[in-house]
């Protein structure tokens, strides 16, 4: 088939398999179910045009446009949503860990969020991690130095660790 | 907490919505990218557009009017019926070709801001084109004659050593004569005694015996030569000179005019006049006839008279009392004068009768070249171009381009929301 509904099936097998993952993902960088879902078919609907080039190993290209996708539509949102005075107030105590830790990361910046995720959640190497983002590798270390960091001073409770 | 980490993050990952259906995300994301280029398309075909419609707009608004005659640099000059106030958005040269007159003190705009005082227009003959005349060298502010023949400005030069510049407008060559060099002049003057000679005149401050006084000096030029030789000095060109006619150079002090040989500075005629001359008057080509306008600060009536053993009796021409200057003669019994009612008009007036007929109608200060005025020829003036003022265009370009950015990034981002 060479048509321009070419690579529909393989699309779409690409995306009833992978799908879950790249929505665990996107709820790691974005902390909502609402803003997860729109990210992914953000990024699935722009991945579209590119599918014929990409088909062969989608994984890297999709990734890349999710981590990207998920910074410029923070910067794209600032100015489209109320800025609140201060962050809502962390939970914390063991049966709140989940939502300690989503709170803790949706006080970071979307680039240090990204890089955690990327690094510590999709297990990807600092120069993977550069790649996916499109910046240094330098900066992939500094944000990520200062992203625990500031874990650490949001969540002390129960992201202490004996090994930092 | 590195170690940590990872676990804790798959656990949170846990709470990530459920898969939905991929039914028609194929469909809307081709839909969603022929929209981005379609919209692309159109933003590029927007500033494509603007930019070839502000330039052809631009192009079309400097254009001279295609139905001009075309320049003459030989011939009769014929004088427009009108001169127009010239716009300061104009194009330059160095080369507008001969001219039929010439405007100062205009100012002149450029892109995208900046502007130049004190430029000098000129106005082709034959064609009529207006043009800003680029003068090299010039000296801030420096006072500009146009010749009799329209070839040839004159103008002071800048620079630590004292130099008249004369340009020829026809090939944009510059002749340098440097004059009264050492000297720190303070009023300088020139003025053309014909087609390729021209008088210069400048006075300089001087401590004498402790007391401050002037020099001054007068000289004549030649086009194509560096012979410069003295002019008697006098009130050459200061109030009652007398506009000289082709070929000779002319003083005068208010009661009394003196025609001199340009050639040696000779003065070859003293003819005494009956009454003070508040202008500058003009003598006929046979140096036989003189007129002027009367009163000083305001138009008033024009007198003429003829030499007769060396005096003339000036009698008032009838008519009314709205000559601002006799510019020259045109032919024995008719002069060309300003005339000011509502507006300026170049008037040849009847000397005899006092009836006049109207050449041109003056919106600018227009300095005429001298032969035109002989014998004078009207034509039908061409309107010169009035080119845009490219500030607000330059502005609106970049306000409708924001807009447009603006617009593509709204749509862009309310896409994105959905």
């Amino acid at each position: 088939m060479s048509g321009p509904d070419s690579g529909r099936a393989g699309f779409e097998e690409f995306v009833a398999a992978r799908r879950p993952a790249l929505l665990r993902t996107a709820y790691l960088l974005t902390g909502s179910h609402a803003d997860a879902e729109d990210l992914v078919q953000t990024t699935l609907l722009r991945v579209v045009p590119h599918w014929r080039r990409i088909a062969a190993t989608p994984e890297p290209y999709v990734r890349r446009v999710l981590a990207r996708e998920s910074v410029t539509r923070w910067r794209g949102r600032r100015w489209r949503e109320r800025l609140v005075a201060r962050a809502p107030d962390v939970p914390t105590g063991p049966t709140n860990e989940r939502l300690a830790l989503r709170g803790a990361l949706a006080r970071l910046s979307p680039r240090q969020r990204a890089v955690l995720v990327l690094r510590y959640y999709e297990d990807l190497t600092e120069v993977a991690t550069a790649e996916a983002l499109g910046i240094s590798i330098g900066t992939v270390k500094s944000h990520a130095r200062d992203g625990l960091a500031r874990l650490r001073e949001l969540a002390p409770e129960f992201l202490e660790d004996a090994s930092l | 907490m590195t170690t940590q980490l990872p676990e804790r993050l798959r656990s949170l990952a846990d709470d990530a919505p459920g898969p939905l259906s991929p039914v028609g995300l194929w469909h809307a994301g081709r839909r969603r990218h022929r929209r981005r280029v379609v919209t692309a398309a159109a933003v590029v075909g927007a500033v494509v557009a603007l930019t070839a419609g502000a330039g052809f707009g631009d192009y079309r608004s400097r254009r001279p009017d295609p139905a001009a005659p075309p320049a003459t640099n030989s011939g009769p000059m014929a004088i427009p019926d009108r001169f127009y106030e010239p716009s300061p958005w104009l194009p330059s040269t160095s080369k507008p070709g001969r001219l039929v007159a010439v405007i100062e003190g205009v100012t002149q705009q450029h892109v995208p801001w900046g502007s130049s005082n004190d430029r000098v227009v000129g106005i082709a003959a034959g064609s009529q084109r207006y043009s800003f005349i680029d003068l090299p060298e010039r000296a801030s502010e420096s006072d500009v004659a146009l010749a009799p023949d329209g070839h040839h400005l004159a103008y002071w030069l800048d620079g630590p050593s004292n130099a008249v510049g004369v340009l020829d407008v026809t090939t944009g060559r510059l002749e340098r004569h440097p004059v009264l060099a050492g000297e720190h002049l303070l009023d300088e003057n020139l003025r053309w005694t014909g087609a390729s000679t021209l008088a210069v005149e400048a006075n300089w401050p001087v401590v004498k015996h402790a007391e401050n006084t002037f020099g001054e000096e007068a000289l004549a030029l030649t086009l194509g030569s560096p012979r410069v030789h003295s002019l008697p000095l006098g009130t050459a060109f200061g109030d009652g000179a007398v506009a000289q006619p082709s070929g000779l150079a002319i003083m005068a002090s208010q009661r009394a005019v003196d025609v001199l040989d340009p050639d040696t500075g000779r003065i070859i005629q003293h003819i005494s006049l009956s009454r003070r001359l508040p202008r500058t008057a003009a003598l006929d080509a046979s140096a036989t006839r003189i007129a002027s306008a009367l009163e000083t600060n305001r138009p008033g009536a024009l007198v003429v008279g003829r030499v007769r053993h060396g005096h003339v009796d000036l009698a008032p021409v009838p008519g009314d009392r709205t000559y601002a200057a006799v510019l020259g003669w045109a032919d024995a019994s008719h002069v060309v004068a300003d005339r000011t009612t509502g507006h300026v008009e170049l008037v040849r007036v009847d000397v005899k009768s006092g009836r006049f007929q109207t050449l041109s109608r003056l919106d600018a200060a227009v300095e005429i070249a001298g032969e035109a005025l002989q014998h004078p020829v009207v034509a039908p003036s061409v309107v010169p171009p009035r080119p845009w003022n490219r500030r607000p265009i330059l502005a609106w370009s970049m306000v409708a381009l924001a807009l447009l950015g603006w617009g593509v990034f709204l749509v862009r981002f309310s896409r994105v929301r959905r």
